[in-house]
């Protein structure tokens, strides 16, 4: 799989990078209270 | 009969044997430069997206070359790792386990180091539950992952 998408067109190679790019973005702003919280109970 | 059973025929024959096994060799250095290609691409384009949006301050990417080094194709990660990142916490990584050629990516999130349990936070409830809503799968140690098919 991975090599299938290296050898893909850059569009398809590339479109990996957005996928996770826009799952990060999404994700981002709960994800940071959780490592916010997390850091906080460690100290 | 094997539609490719022409071609091993034809590899197998003794005048082009020693050449199919160099020809073997050469292709697994391929891939293993590809594919250390493609990690540090990755890499090199996440990180330009963090600048350009102005969160490089607070996440990095992670990338452990020593490991992609020695094995390539041995449980490769990559991942958007916090800028503080001492306590426990999640990064967001994509991943290919074993064996590379076969599987497909995934990304999603994992904890920094094993955990015997998840936290009870309502910051992890809330977390959860955008998750579920993204339809990321939950999963032991990478605790949720969604997987690419390009």
């Amino acid at each position: 799989m991975l090599l299938r998408i290296i050898h893909a067109p850059d569009a398809v190679r590339d479109a990996h990078a957005d996928l996770v790019w826009a799952f990060f973005e999404q994700a981002r702003g709960p994800l940071e209270k959780v490592n916010e919280a997390l850091s906080k109970y460690a100290e | 009969m094997n539609p490719n059973q022409a071609i091993v025929d034809f590899l197998a024959l003794p005048e082009n044997f020693p050449a199919a096994l160099e020809i073997a060799e050469y292709v697994e250095h391929a891939k293993n430069h590809l594919i250390l290609q493609f990690w540090h691409r990755y890499h090199d384009e996440m990180t330009r997206r963090l600048i350009e949006s102005n969160l490089a301050d607070q996440w990095h990417m992670r990338l452990k070359d020593d490991q992609l080094l020695c094995q390539p194709y041995a449980e490769c990660r990559i991942a958007f790792r916090p800028a503080r990142a001492d306590a426990l916490h999640l990064d967001v990584p994509l991943w290919v386990a074993q064996p590379a050629d076969r599987l497909p990516l995934c990304y999603g999130l994992c904890w920094s180091r094993e955990v015997p349990e998840t936290p009870v936070m309502p910051e992890i409830t809330e977390l959860a539950q955008a998750l579920e809503y993204m339809w990321l799968k939950p999963d032991g140690q990478s605790w949720w992952f969604k997987l690419i098919r390009l």
